[in-house]
């Protein structure tokens, strides 16, 4: 018996164990196999997942794009911000001799040119238009009358943007090229619609958020949304309570939800 | 060669999760997998679990194989990596096996012809859990005390100390079973 040196005896194991080659049992690539498949639908079921994340994002999406808003004139405002709106108006075609005799504007008068010939020997309407006209310049807070009253107004206050501007467009409906007599100013498309320009809006709504300090993650949100989403009820809201931050309010479209303040 | 060649449309394979490709690769390379797995493990089924979780690393992580060094070293790393893991969960589970079973345990008999291959394994088989580790990834893995203290997580002494106690009890078995033989063959 002799003692074996600490390099004999790791040299004898190298040696030994350089080449060990044992067969494992059959079950082995069964078991691999196995967790293999079970690791993959794992995979499955987590694109799944990101699919139905993404139809619900889809779902909002849509929601948003069909209720955006659209932006309304208010008939009644004195406000003076009206002068620098970019007006757009709907007028049938006896409308048109009004609104183009103040307005002294050459494109729109070459334009009418043809039906203002049409029209010339309609007096009596030209002339109750022209009547309202110079009223309306006179005072501008003339309450309106009955039927005819938004329409009034609208190029009471409306008409004078258009000229110094010089950017209106005046589309006739259809219905009244025939026959003026069918003229009904309650129709919708009597009304003057305005068309507000997003520079605008942006200004205003950086204006207002300017006044308001970031505080917390909360307002940092509102005031991510409030770039993002234009509606007066955004698509969620938050304010600082006493208790931190809270949701005041959600608007998915066809669901608001809303605290009172 | 004939081998690489083959070995390398296997992992072209299991990189696109061939399942057939896998299965190849796995029959190529198990038998030489679990030999290593055996040496780590204190009995086959064991080795076997540290084959499957081995394995099923290898595939999931095939395609982080750029083919620096042969692929077999690197599957060799992984079933390594996987017993010393295997080794730290048992630690939290199991208390050491105190060396003086190891002796309590039931000599077998032993082959004429000296020292076998199987007996060799036995032996280190029948080490306590933590020296069989140190022993292993110090003599036949290559790894240094300060690379075997950082990955089991103990001290450079603590690891010294092991490999002398493994060592110890080793050199002591193989004189035994040398005697053993010994006395058979003139009896």
């Amino acid at each position: 018996m002799h003692p074996i040196s600490d390099k004999d005896l790791d040299k004898l194991f190298q040696q030994r164990f350089e080449n060990l080659k044992v067969e494992p049992s059959n079950e082995v690539w069964g078991k691999i196999s196995n967790t293999l498949d079970n690791k993959v639908s794992g995979k499955q079921s987590f694109s799944t997942f990101w699919m139905a994340a993404a139809s619900v994002i889809l779902v909002i999406t849509a929601g948003l794009w069909f209720t955006r808003p659209v932006v309304k004139i208010k008939l009644q405002s004195s406000s003076p911000i009206i002068v620098k709106e970019k007006v757009q108006v709907s007028v049938p075609q006896l409308k048109k001799e009004s609104i183009t005799e103040p307005v002294q504007e050459e494109l729109i008068l070459a334009e009418l040119k043809p039906r203002l010939a049409e029209f010339a020997n309609e007096k009596p309407v030209g002339s109750d238009y022209k009547l309202l006209t110079e009223t309306s310049q006179a005072t501008p807070e003339l309450k309106p009358a009955a039927e005819q009253a938004p329409v009034v107004i609208a190029s009471a206050i409306i008409i004078k943007p258009i000229a110094i501007l010089a950017k209106q467009l005046v589309k006739v409906p259809e219905r009244y090229f025939s026959d003026q007599l069918l003229l009904d100013v309650s129709q919708a498309d009597m009304i003057a619609k305005v068309d507000r320009p997003e520079e605008h809006k942006l200004d205003e709504e950086r204006g207002h958020n300017g006044n308001k300090r970031i505080r917390s993650i909360a307002s940092l949100v509102n005031f991510v949304i409030a770039k993002v989403d234009k509606r007066e009820d955004k698509l969620i809201e938050f304010k600082d309570g006493a208790e931190g931050s809270e949701v005041s309010g959600i608007n998915l479209g066809l669901v608001k939800i809303k605290s009172k303040k | 060669m004939d081998h690489s060649y083959t070995i390398d449309s296997l992992l072209e394979g299991c990189r696109r999760g061939d399942r057939k490709a896998q299965e190849s690769l796995y029959k190529t390379l198990a038998s030489r997998m679990m030999g290593i797995c055996l040496r780590y493990a204190k009995d086959t089924f064991e080795a076997e679990d540290v084959l499957q979780m081995g394995f099923v690393k290898v595939f999931q992580k095939v395609s982080d194989f750029r083919g620096e060094g042969s692929f077999e070293g690197w599957v060799r790393r992984i079933m390594v990596n996987t017993a010393i893991e295997s080794y730290r969960k048992n630690l939290r589970n199991l208390n050491i096996v105190d060396i003086d079973e190891v002796y309590d345990q039931p000599q077998n008999t032993f082959d004429m012809s000296g020292l076998e291959l199987k007996d060799l394994l036995k032996l280190v088989q029948q080490l306590s859990n933590g020296y069989r580790l140190v022993f292993n990834m110090y003599v036949i893995e290559g790894y240094s005390h300060k690379e075997i203290a950082k990955q089991l997580g103990i001290t450079e002494g603590a690891s010294k100390s092991q490999l002398s106690r493994a060592r110890a009890i080793l050199k002591e078995k193989i004189i035994k079973m040398e005697g053993l033989n010994y006395a058979s063959h003139i009896g």
